[in-house]
């Protein structure tokens, strides 16, 4: 049994004031990620996937209750890097006015300190296996469809070497045969770099494929969905 | 069809800016003349080889005047532009990003200013400071810089949170980092639109405030204070017609390319 890398206790969170009214978002949601597991998160719209999504990333604070990452408050110096997300729209998670070396090396030069050339090799290296030709590097984001600008920031999070992956709907923009490429690309990256992640969907059958277990939200909640040990994932998807 | 259309309106535009820009800085090569020169023996004379646009109620050469003038205003004009342009967005995009308190107080500040109208506010700084160029600069400075200051922290409010950003906060990038290579470019089609209908704005006060007597002081040359010069002497319209003409080229030319190249930028964008 791998050892518990995330730890979510009694997380709260709303929007809005308190003279013009709150909406509770998060109603004290709690559970435990071991390492290397993936955890799906599934549930209706509105009901605060994405918000616990940021919250883990610490790009947003919760009102109360508490996040940790090796027992670090996730959002902390000693997490910087270690946790990464990717988008649901590709198109709006990329900066247009930057080609795929400057997006994919944003991460290396930051966290790793990486010079010019080292960066160009290592984005060479990350695109390659996320399916996209190197050569193609100094294209611009609208020279790509929205499954290779997925495929491109998959290759961003993955160059921040992260320890959890937070896909928040990553298929949700894709049309079937590209979610079909993406979550295969998704699982073989789980497979060889034995990535901790956490998986937000509405697509209930790619959760199945891609999780080890499964949270059910709801009105800001979660609910644990019983063993998937019954279920039979197909090979590929 | 339209497109091509777009292209022509731009090519004109710039042509014709670059054209008078162009004989403005080269002032010094087109015209031999002194523009300040005063020769009451040549006062009112017509064309000529030796006055290709004639002299005004002084005998002072008018293509000298035009081409000195014009260096005059769209340099002061650019520069007004330029300053309160990178203050108002060094300052709207930080009151952007800091949010909170710093945000109320620094919006609530541009409001104050904003509350007096443009011409009241640079008219009390010229009555305190006295006439000149320099005085009427500063006192645009402080009230153009507010339009820049609100659409930057507008525009950035809306950039931060944006996934990009967010992706980029999560790569490591320091704030310096994201303002200047995430929200900068992005916000900059919309505040090149702001800057080019500024630059016509500005280069109008300019001209209007030396037209009232309050810009450039004689015998220096202005546009405004050309046609100031021309209005006692309606019989020689070439006195007001070419820097009239010259300013009405300028202002809308940087009109409609600013909103050509919104466009494009944002084309570019999505």
């Amino acid at each position: 049994m791998g050892e518990v890398l995330l730890e979510v206790d009694d997380v709260t969170r709303a929007y809005g004031s308190k003279r013009r009214g709150q909406k509770q978002i998060l109603r004290g949601v709690s559970f435990r990620l071991q390492e290397g597991k993936c955890l799906g998160l599934v549930g209706e719209s509105g009901c605060g996937k994405s918000t616990l999504c940021r919250i883990l990333a610490g790009l947003e604070k919760p009102d109360s209750g508490q996040a940790l990452f090796c027992r670090e408050p996730v959002g902390s110096k000693k997490v910087r890097g270690k946790i990464q997300m990717v988008f649901q729209n590709s198109l709006e998670a990329v900066n247009h006015h930057q080609n795929v070396l400057q997006i994919v090396s944003e991460p290396l030069k930051n966290l790793f300190h990486m010079n010019r050339e080292e960066c160009r090799k290592e984005t060479a290296r990350l695109l390659e296996m996320v399916g996209i030709a190197p050569e193609e590097m100094k294209k611009y984001p609208r020279q790509f469809s929205g499954g290779q600008l997925q495929r491109i920031c998959i290759a961003r999070a993955l160059g921040a070497k992260p320890e959890l992956l937070l896909l928040d709907e990553p298929l949700s923009s894709l049309d079937a045969s590209v979610q079909a490429q993406i979550l295969n690309l998704l699982s073989d990256l789980r497979n060889d770099l034995n990535l901790t992640c956490i998986l937000v969907s509405h697509d209930i059958r790619a959760v199945y494929y891609l999780s080890d277990e499964i949270l059910r939200m709801s009105e800001g909640t979660v609910k644990a969905i019983p063993s998937l040990d019954t279920i039979i994932r197909p090979e590929r998807f | 069809m339209r497109k091509r259309g777009r292209k022509v309106t731009a090519a004109c535009c710039a042509g014709c800016l670059t054209f008078l820009a162009a004989a403005c800085l080269l002032a010094p090569v087109l015209s031999s003349c002194d523009p300040n020169l005063v020769n009451p023996l040549k006062k009112f004379a017509g064309m000529s080889r030796e006055h290709p646009l004639g002299t005004d109620y002084l005998g002072r050469d008018l293509l000298a005047r035009l081409l000195w003038g014009g260096r005059n205003t769209l340099g002061y004009a650019a520069a007004v532009t330029a300053v309160s342009a990178v203050i108002g967005t060094g300052v709207g995009m930080i009151s952007g990003f800091l949010g909170g308190a710093a945000d109320r107080l620094l919006m609530r500040g541009s409001d104050v200013l904003r509350a007096f109208p443009g011409v009241v506010l640079v008219l009390i700084i010229v009555s305190i400071l006295g006439a000149g160029i320099g005085n009427v600069c500063i006192a645009l400075l402080l009230t153009r810089w507010i339009w820049y200051a609100r659409m930057a922290r507008n525009l950035t409010r809306e950039e931060l949170s944006r996934p990009s950003i967010l992706a980029g906060r999560l790569a490591g990038s320091g704030w310096g980092a994201i303002l200047i290579h995430h929200v900068f470019p992005a916000i900059l089609p919309q505040m090149l639109s702001v800057l080019s209908v500024d630059f016509g704005g500005a280069l109008l006060s300019i001209s209007g405030y030396s037209f009232l007597g309050l810009g450039i002081l004689p015998p220096e040359p202005e546009w405004g204070m050309m046609i100031s010069d021309g209005r006692s002497y309606m019989d020689k319209p070439g006195m007001m017609f070419w820097p009239g003409i010259c300013i009405l080229i300028v202002v809308i030319s940087v009109n409609v390319l600013g909103d050509l190249l919104r466009d494009i930028l944002e084309e570019k964008r999505t």
